[in-house]
């Protein structure tokens, strides 16, 4: 499993961009991203490539900033497989964004179970990227 | 004056528990709201020749006017006027122009920090030290304080009228008074429990930090301590604040009610069926008005409370804008009490906006954001005017503890402080959840209201 942080932001021009440059000035690469909004707010979701060093420099702006473990699933089994995988299970899927490359970063309802069961059905699931 | 030592004298005659039934039996000696208002009105005929007669000021607003003293036989009678006295006439007359005695006669003056410089001076001839030591005599009594009480009256002493007010009348009702004063609040809390003080008197914010000041400093709250009453005041404070204080401080808090041009504390006290303060109206009287035009409000609708003192002497105040708002409550209370009831003051008149026609404070939406999880007390009010109809916004940081990966929890908490806010100011606002240091911050008083439809 993989860190996320989630970042608040208000749904304005230039958040984004500023998020970024705080990010890019720490020497953190973002490696992938996903943004949801609602009204006047949203939140950013990313995966980078080092999580202490990105809080760090968030927070130390007073952003708003939240860690969470997802998953990093190898896409190339299709997503209909891992999807047919985890729903036989009952595990949800709360939502979920791909990056560069091959890879589908997805927030589901049971990590553990869902690291589990898509190991031992062949989907290679990465511990790190 | 002859008539101050006689009264003074009384206190040897009477017994302690005498003395506070005698205070007792005159704030309760009126059987109807009719009795009381004809007293009023003898007092205010008797006043209104007093001013005129002895403070220029008064004499020249009444001919303006066009106002014989004669003339005005109630209080309806200046209602009809646009007849007013407001803090600024008191700074015009700095220090003491609105005298009413000559300036031999004056025993006491306080006074109040100005904004602008120069403070409020307020004077104090020994009949009105004698009245205002009863008045808060009487707010204790009513709020279930005795002579058997130890009162540690921790407000400021000094210029600040909060300690002595309290003093004279916990003193007079024959409690044991420790006279604290505020700060230093080791020896504060040592002296209480050590002493056993059963009766705080001090601002309601000073009361909490004595409580969190004792937990993280060796204190037993439930040992240490014989507390059991509060007399807070000076501030506004919310029904939060006194659950918190009374939580922390295991005590009964009530609200009490002043201000220096009115005496000082004293004015209005909560009984113990603490539905609104009772406004002591053979000494007062209150008058609600439109901020704005000046005109009574409905009775029962919320305005500027306004007095006029009846039996102050040195420094006579006629329908004096106090800029707290409020309403006022005439129904007779459970306690027995018929004088009218001022409901807890919301504000004052410089932070209220009208919103649609409703009234809005600041402070009202603060407590509203300060008893919701992940939110901070930054905050700001937007009100604009898109169409026909005002629209409120209210924007507010989000706490950085509040960070989350689901955005329904955010617009679950967005819904909830619009839900909150509809239930406590009667008026709809949208809410704008901010990232933690979106609202400017300013070195002096906050900019909380930002009003677009004054730029149109
Ligand atoms: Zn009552």
């Amino acid at each position: 499993m993989i860190t996320q942080l989630s970042v608040f932001l208000e749904n304005k021009p230039g958040r984004l961009s500023e998020m970024a440059r705080l990010l890019q000035e720490a020497g953190v690469n973002i490696k992938a991203m996903g943004i949801a909004e609602a009204g006047n707010h949203g939140i950013v979701r990313m995966v980078v490539d080092n999580v202490d060093l990105a809080v760090k420099a968030l927070q130390k702006a007073g952003m708003a900033v939240s860690k969470v473990d997802i998953l990093a699933i190898d896409m190339r089994a299709g997503v209909y497989q891992i999807s047919k995988i985890l729903g036989d299970h009952e595990i949800n899927i709360d939502y979920a964004y791909t990056g560069s490359g091959s890879i589908i970063f997805m927030k589901v309802s049971d990590e553990g179970k869902a690291y589990q069961v898509l190991k031992s059905a062949g989907v290679k699931v990465y511990d790190t990227i | 004056m002859p008539r101050t030592n006689n009264t003074v004298m009384c206190i040897g005659f009477y017994s302690r528990g005498s003395m506070e039934a005698r205070i007792l039996a005159k704030a309760k000696r009126f059987r109807s709201r009719a009795e009381l208002q004809e007293h009023q009105s003898k007092l205010l005929r008797r006043l209104v020749r007093y001013v005129y007669d002895r403070v220029p000021f008064y004499k020249k607003k009444f001919n303006e006017q066009g106002l014989k003293p004669d003339n005005v036989k109630s209080i309806q009678d200046l209602q009809r006027t646009k007849f007013f006295t407001v803090k600024d006439d008191l700074r015009r007359n700095y220090p003491l122009g609105m005298l009413a005695v000559p300036f031999e006669e004056v025993v006491r003056v306080h006074a109040s920090s100005g904004t602008t410089g120069l403070p409020t001076v307020v004077a104090y001839n020994a009949k009105d030290i004698e009245t205002w030591a009863e008045l808060d005599a009487r707010c204790l009594l009513v709020a279930g304080a005795s002579s058997r009480d130890v009162v540690q009256v921790s407000y400021g002493y000094g210029l600040f009228t909060g300690g002595l007010g309290l003093h004279y009348g916990a003193e007079l009702i024959g409690a044991k008074v420790i006279p604290a004063s505020a700060g230093n609040t080791q020896r504060q809390l040592t002296l209480m429990r050590d002493l056993g003080t059963t009766v705080l008197c001090c601002t309601p914010s000073y009361a909490l930090y004595l409580a969190e000041y004792a937990r993280d400093h060796g204190f037993d709250l439930e040992r240490d301590f014989r507390l059991r009453l509060g007399i807070f005041g000076a501030e506004p404070w919310s029904e939060g604040l006194r659950r918190q204080v009374e939580e922390n401080l295991k005590l009964r808090a009530h609200d009490i009610y002043g201000m220096s041009e009115l005496y000082g504390p004293g004015v209005a006290i909560e009984c113990p069926e603490r539905c609104g303060l009772h406004v002591w109206e053979d000494h007062f009287l209150v008058e609600v008005i439109d901020p704005k035009t000046g005109e009574p409000v409905e009775p029962g609708e919320e305005g500027e409370l306004v007095f006029t003192t009846l039996t102050k002497e040195a420094l006579p105040l006629i329908r004096y804008r106090s800029r707290d708002v409020s309403m006022l409550e005439v129904d007779p209370c459970s306690c027995g009490l018929i004088h009218a009831r001022i409901m807890r003051i919301r504000g004052r008149t410089d932070d209220m906006i009208k919103v649609r026609g409703v009234a809005v404070f600041p402070s009202q939406v603060e407590e509203v954001l300060s008893r919701i999880d992940g939110l901070t007390p930054n905050y700001q009010l937007v009100v604009d005017r898109p169409g026909a109809l005002d629209r409120l916004l209210v924007r507010v940081e989000l706490s950085p503890r509040a960070a989350t990966d689901v955005l329904t929890r955010l617009v679950i908490l967005q819904r909830r402080v619009e839900e909150e806010l509809r239930e406590a100011l009667g008026v709809a606002a949208s809410v704008e959840l901010l990232e933690p240091g979106a609202i400017p911050r300013s070195e002096g008083k906050a900019k909380r209201i930002v009003d677009l439809r004054s730029l149109r």
